[in-house]
């Protein structure tokens, strides 16, 4: 047992605070489905007005699109966050704080809130990362919108950097502060104090995550200050690098919180141990640097950015592949090799089937974080690929694979069925953003209609990938459905989950599960 | 081969390479392993001789990928013929040429949306924004495009472009800058 800076609990206490912690979790990802599946419904609707079939006035259009990036990036990161969450409290023991979590929730629901309003009362439309100062020159859209959402956005972050000190607070007093990073695997390969890599996972991100939320709160605040006072302005290049830490930080966030959710879940479906060791250690160290410096690579066509920074973009950003594939994906085909029939169930097949979205969608990446390729490639729909192969192919089928086991269903055919139909059709409907940024077409563009070529080749180009896309898109949604109606058929005492060697004694699991 | 092409073809290999891996643990993994042990061994052997290719395969593509940059201090000469000042604005271009070429038919006033310029000599587009970001995104007539930079308030970005031949040209808007993004688009003529 790990506890070394914590009083032992009373008895029943842990039982309590993990049933707490499944209660608050449950509700996040109920949250987190319901806006999935608007966002998602939203996603369609746009990819039917590109491909004609609908004709959205442009600045109801760009509204959807800010409120589709917005709600889609910042609800499967609050799933990540409480995922995260309630796995080191059920398997670690560490202290839940579940009001603080349910308060957290609560405010960001709040937050939702106001960029729903701001966005489809008023019509708000920048863009989700509001690429400065496009919220304040000639906007189509109230001053007010631009108070709302930007505070709504803050309250957000607050609420997030809330979560985070208060998980890190937990993992300090349980394994001690100094031992989370893992550097007492470098003295000892038996240290005193070993951490679960899911603890080493979720202490990067921590430290990543604050770094994210600093930046954002640093640019959500000065753009709160020019919406008071107009006459003040800042540095376009300065704000950019300020947006793109923040958004490439968290969207790498919400990958890594769940990858510590697999590397504790899926030894439990495998009954193969998956261990912290050196080389997990100094993987998990250098990707917090290279999350962070890689983020250079969304400004490689803003040519005044100093050189030296663009060819670091580049470096980091094939860098990050080498901890990623090398410890993460081959710890997990040492999971999965010749596992044997019986042992495939639907958990370890979405944690797996996500790796391969994640590496393929990472590989698009590394692709577009080579500086020749992105002078043609960048703002094509490309990006969109790219970002939604590892988005919903990658880490939202890891969030269903850990919502079915927080349920503890036993509808495995149906779950696997509705898995089978979200593989084929969400690949289909990536590839034709693949197909479009092959053929150079722009993303963010409400229709294809005006693209000035004599040919046409370009709407055309447009419009039958969109049109496809919207069909597929359609599809994946209904596989969807399908899972939730999975979710419906839980079981009481029914535990899939393997119980390992080297499991604490006093992590529990809650009854009825 | 354009770079967008070689670029999908990369993919397009990887992604097979990488789903037929899958497909191979996936047929393998439905046997049980008598072996688990031994199994171990063997991929965790094999790992250390994926990071060696790994590691030497991205140094060796970013070697290569990080000798021709689009950026103005790769070009060998940068003299330019011609400098074209190009502003995004919503949601409009505007070109006004700031040095004159020595030979051939061109734009001489400031132009809205169309541009007129001399085949086979260095351009200097020198990109900016006046109100938000915008992308300068340069398109052949088949639809391809072949190269961009940000537009941005308070910078200037430097494009270099060679056209060998006449022909028609576009510019499309590459940012989005609001609710007219999708109608940003010039013309340039190349005679
Ligand atoms: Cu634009």
């Amino acid at each position: 047992m790990n506890i070394i800076a914590r009083q032992s609990p009373a008895p029943g206490h842990l039982e309590n605070q993990t049933k707490a912690a499944w209660s608050v979790t449950a509700i996040a990802m109920f949250i987190v489905f319901s806006i999935f599946l608007a966002m998602g419904i939203l996603g369609v609707v746009m990819r039917l007005n590109q491909g004609r079939w609908l004709a959205l006035d442009p600045a109801r259009f760009y509204s959807i699109m800010t409120l589709h990036g917005l709600l889609m990036t910042g609800g499967l990161f609050i799933a990540a966050l409480y995922g995260a969450w309630y796995v080191l409290v059920r398997r670690t023991g560490m202290r839940a704080h579940a009001g603080i979590m349910a308060f957290m929730l609560l405010a960001s629901v709040l937050g939702v809130a106001g960029v729903v309003i701001g966005t489809t009362i008023g019509k708000y439309a920048p863009g989700w990362y509001m690429l400065y100062p496009i919220p304040f020159l000639h906007p189509t859209w109230p001053s007010w919108s631009v108070g709302m959402v930007t505070s709504a956005l803050l309250l957000i972050g607050l609420a997030w950097t809330g979560v985070l000190f208060s998980i890190f607070r937990s993992l300090g007093e349980q394994y001690g502060y100094k031992n989370l990073l893992g550097w007492q695997y470098f003295t000892s390969t038996e240290p005193r104090v070993k951490i679960r890599p899911i603890v080493l996972i979720t202490m990067i991100c921590l430290i990543d995550g604050t770094v994210a939320m600093l930046s954002g709160a640093t640019f959500l605040i000065q753009y709160l200050i020019q919406w008071l006072d107009p006459a003040v302005q800042y540095n376009v290049l300065m704000e950019k690098n300020l947006i793109f830490i923040f958004g490439h930080t968290f969207t790498n966030l919400t990958l890594y919180f769940l990858v510590g959710i697999i590397y504790e879940l899926m030894p439990r479906f495998t009954g193969r141990p998956w261990k912290t060791n050196r080389i997990v250690v100094v993987a998990w160290n250098t990707t917090m640097i290279f999350i962070l410096l890689a983020y250079f690579h969304h400004l490689y066509m803003d040519f005044v950015q100093s050189e030296s920074l663009q060819y670091l973009g580049e470096i980091f950003s094939y860098a990050s592949a080498i901890p990623a594939t090398v410890v993460t994906i081959f710890g997990l085909i040492a999971q999965i090799y010749r596992l044997g029939a019986k042992r495939w169930k639907f958990v370890p097949a979405t944690f797996s089937l996500g790796a391969l979205g994640w590496v393929i969608g990472g590989f698009a990446a590394i692709v577009d974080a080579t500086i020749t390729n992105n002078f043609v490639l960048h703002n094509t729909l490309w990006v969109p690929a790219h970002f939604h192969t590892y988005y919903l192919e990658g880490l939202f089928l890891w969030i269903l694979g850990f919502t079915f086991y927080l349920v503890g269903s036993r509808a495995e055919r149906l779950a696997k069925s509705a898995l089978a139909f979200m593989v084929v059709a969400g690949y289909g409907f990536l590839s034709m953003f693949y197909l479009g940024g092959e053929w150079s077409v722009p993303r963010r563009y409400s229709d294809y209609i005006s693209t000035p070529f004599p040919s046409h080749i370009l709407s055309w180009h447009g419009e039958l990938t969109a049109q496809i896309g919207a069909v597929l898109g359609a599809l994946f949604l209904l596989g969807f459905l399908l899972y939730l109606v999975s979710l419906g058929f839980v079981q009481r005492q029914h535990v899939t989950e393997l119980s390992l060697p080297e499991d604490d004694a006093k992590a529990c699991m809650v009854p009825g599960e | 081969m354009t770079t967008e092409l070689k670029a999908g073809l990369a993919t397009l290999i990887a992604v097979v390479a990488i789903v037929l891996i899958a497909f191979f643990l996936w047929h393998s993994s439905r046997r049980k392993s008598a072996t688990p042990k031994e199994d171990h061994k063997r991929i965790y052997e094999l790992r250390i001789i994926y990071f060696f290719i790994l590691t030497v395969g991205l140094a060796a593509t970013l070697g290569a990928t990080l000798q021709r940059l689009p950026y103005p201090s790769y070009r060998s000469n940068p003299a330019a013929a011609i400098i074209v000042k190009v502003t995004g604005s919503d949601w409009l271009w505007t070109f006004q040429i700031l040095k004159e070429p020595q030979k051939g038919t061109y734009s001489k006033a400031k132009t809205y949306n169309r541009l007129i310029l001399p085949s086979d000599q260095l351009v200097e587009f020198q990109v900016t924004s006046a109100d938000v970001n915008h992308g300068f995104g340069l398109y052949n007539k088949a639809g391809v495009l072949l190269g961009q930079t940000q537009a941005m308030p308070g910078f200037v970005n430097r494009l270099y472009f060679h056209f060998p031949k006449p022909g028609t040209y576009y510019v499309l808007c590459l940012e989005y800058c609001g609710v007219g993004h999708q109608l940003m688009h010039a013309e340039i003529n190349v005679k």
